[in-house]
């Protein structure tokens, strides 16, 4: 299954490019899984300040969407994806 | 009697050079606190609504709080109130760095002034006396070169803020800078302006003492606690404004399409990227700057070198909306310029840009022409936004049309312009969409300072908490975060302070600090006696409920990732009329009497 990971602002620090298209394998199909793929893709820096962090790193599940939604408000590291989705790595906002 | 304060408010005479220390009243501070309470609860009883802004009778309300100059953390600020050139209406602004501390150091916890000088002139204010200094030589003179003045005349342990052109020219949303922080919104500059005051000096050396030193140093290190786990978390709120400043998230708004685009006919701006923080960390040598006593440091200073180099704190988020993406501008460096003009002249960046964007769509539309305006002002025209700034702030040729801010332009211009003269009651918008964000609508619509963002639920929307467009409860919502943000200004908070700090915190803070034994209620009824009072004294400025409709744009489709929505003009009205009912006000949005007794407002004017 294709899906494609775009990278906003400090994330574009762990990123060489932008927009990045990802295959999941079969039954393979969560953002946990994807974190593990993009882990082995994008090397130490985005393991290290990333993939360990966010299973207990509440505010970091929060900037993870699928679509228009935060996986906070979908099923965190279960939610599932389905070929076509967007996931996108976006800051956080409020007032300024 | 409390104490952490003063108990003592400096009342200065511009115009007979006079000046005399009042005892404020321990009811006073039981009722209104301090900052953004004090000024309300003064100008409300002693400036008549239904004068100009600009006539001497009005008067200029420097306020701290309990909190100021102690050690609790982000409770830098001052408040000022006065009446607005812009609105017509009441303002409240803040702003941080370290004139407040300075200012509750000379043993005042506000400073009330009052008339004009007879010459451009500045005041020091001191523990012993207050000084009348005329500076001629200081007229036209821009913001950092007046504060610089003053501090080589009076000592650099001095608290400085000062007007630049823009201030002595009038125009409606000049600002007063203190340090490249910023009394930003609704035209305070220009009152400053009015009455021939360049600039205001604090030097003391009188500390704040707390009513229980030992509860209070153990509540500052829970809040510094509190503070440090979000700023060592670098994906919390908190933590991101401590890396990136406000202009961290503009992609987060981007991509929600809420970025407020072309005088708002787009709610997504294709190259938002090039002027994030981001990309001033890589054009520019950057550090972190922080007010007083805050762990945050949310400040960005940049330096850009080569032989025009120059440095700015700056631009915030709201700054790359309206100067930005507003006015289509994607070139960082015309930003951080049109951002450093905007702090030498002392101009509101947000009413600056969004006033600009708003000549850009009329240059565009044919209703202002080449020849009226002296060149070409089209969308994305760096070279021109530069242009309109400095005429803006000069009141030259087209500026002076500029500097009556979008509601009085609108008016020469006719035509249909009102339509698209995107503000509220006449204060230009902030950086969000009501187009795209139902809370901000009513935010923007109800505020009583206008188009403000300082009120709503901007992160809760945003972040997916609650919808976006659905009207159902924001009422209630906004009317809570009404209160709860005035509660928290007359501290003075910063408004970042309660991303993290439970309401519990503050209020422990409060009463460990003055001695006085408040809960949550008592605190929420503060925000709400101010809110009102604040409503009242617009309503006898001649505000009505209908300034609290919005521009019609806000209710025409706007395109959101390929599909077109748009704010439901009837479930927009419908949310006002729901929140007259839960503020306990009329169907003309007037508080009833009712909701007057109940808190208790005695009203000095009818």
């Amino acid at each position: 299954m294709e899906i494609k990971v775009c990278f906003y602002a400090f994330f574009r620090e762990y990123s060489p490019e932008q927009a990045l298209q990802v295959s999941l394998e079969p039954g393979k199909d969560t953002i946990g899984d994807l974190i593990q793929v993009l882990k082995e893709h994008l090397g130490e820096k985005f393991s290290r300040e990333v993939a360990s962090l966010i299973k207990g790193n509440r505010e970091l599940q929060g900037l993870v969407y699928v679509g228009s939604k935060s996986i906070l408000r979908l099923d965190k590291l279960s939610t599932r994806l389905k070929p076509g989705d967007t996931v996108k790595f976006l800051p956080p906002m409020a007032g300024g | 009697m409390f104490e952490a304060y003063n108990r003592n408010l400096l009342r200065i005479n511009l115009t007979d050079k006079s000046f005399q220390v009042e005892e404020i009243p321990a009811e006073v501070m039981d009722k209104f606190i301090g900052g953004m309470g004090f000024g309300v609860y003064y100008l409300t009883r002693e400036v008549d609504p239904a004068i100009d802004a600009l006539d001497m009778g009005n008067k200029l309300i420097f306020a701290t709080g309990p909190l100021t100059g102690t050690g609790a953390p982000m409770f830098a600020q001052t408040a000022l109130v006065t009446k607005s050139p812009l609105t017509n209406g009441i303002i409240n602004c803040y702003c941080g760095g370290n004139l407040a501390q300075k200012l509750k150091s000379t043993g005042y916890d506000l400073v009330i002034i009052e008339g004009a000088c007879s010459q451009l002139s500045y005041v020091l204010v001191t523990p012993d006396t207050v000084k009348f200094i005329p500076c001629p030589e200081l007229q036209g003179k821009g913001v950092r070169e007046a504060e610089e003045y003053i501090s080589a005349q009076e000592g650099e342990d001095c608290g400085t803020a000062a007007i630049g052109l823009a201030g002595e020219n009038l125009v409606r949303f000049a600002s007063i800078i203190s340090s490249t922080r910023v009394f930003g919104r609704g035209g305070t500059g220009a009152v400053m302006g009015s009455k021939n005051l360049k600039g205001v000096a604090f030097k003391g050396t009188i500390g704040v003492k707390v009513h229980n030193p030992r509860v209070f140093a153990l509540k500052v290190d829970e809040a510094f606690a509190v503070f440090k786990i979000a700023t060592d978390n670098p994906y919390s709120l908190l933590g991101v404004f401590s890396r990136y400043g406000t202009g961290g998230g503009m992609s987060l708004i981007n991509e929600r399409y809420a970025l407020a685009t072309r005088n708002h006919t787009q709610a997504h701006f294709a190259t938002a990227d090039k002027i994030d923080t981001t990309a001033y960390h890589k054009l520019a040598n950057s550090r972190r700057i922080a007010c007083f006593g805050c762990p945050i440091h949310c400040g960005q200073l940049h330096s850009f070198q080569g032989k025009d180099g120059f440095f700015t704190r700056g631009p915030e988020y709201e700054t790359m909306y309206s100067l930005g993406s507003d006015c289509c501008n994607d070139d960082p460096l015309v930003l951080a310029r049109a951002h450093n003009l905007c702090e030498e002249y002392g101009m509101d960046t947000l009413s600056a840009g969004c006033t600009i964007a708003f000549a850009m769509e009329c240059y565009e539309r044919g209703f202002l022409s080449s020849e009226d305006i002296g060149f070409s002002l089209d969308f994305g025209n760096g070279e021109a936004l530069l242009k309109a700034l400095e005429l803006m702030a000069r009141r030259q040729g087209i500026g002076d049309l500029l500097a009556e801010g979008t509601r009085i332009m609108a008016e020469k211009i006719g035509r249909d312009s009102a339509h698209f003269a995107m503000n509220s009651k006449g204060m230009e918008f902030a950086a969000w969409m009501p187009q795209r964000m139902s809370g901000i609508a009513l935010t923007f619509a109800t505020s009583n300072r206008g188009a403000c963002h300082k009120r709503g639920p901007i992160g809760q929307e945003l972040m997916g908490e609650l919808p976006m467009e659905s009207t159902e409860g924001k009422a209630k919502i906004v009317a809570g975060i009404q209160d709860k943000v005035n509660a928290l200004f007359t501290l003075v908070s910063c408004r970042f302070a309660d991303f993290e700090l439970p309401i519990e915190m503050f209020i422990s803070l409060l009463n460990a600090a003055t001695g006085m034994n408040k809960d949550v209620t008592d605190f929420l009824d503060i925000g709400e006696r101010i809110w009102n009072l604040e409503r009242l004294f617009n309503l006898a400025a001649g505000l009505s409920s209908e300034s609290d409709m919005l521009p019609a744009r806000c209710f025409e489709p706007i395109e959101v990732d390929g599909e077109l929505k748009s704010l439901n003009r009837e479930e927009f009205e419908a949310m006002v009329q729901e929140y007259y009912q839960v503020r306990g006000w009329d169907q003309q949005g007037v508080p009833s009497s009712v909701t007057r007794k109940r808190l208790g407002l005695e009203l000095p004017w009818k």
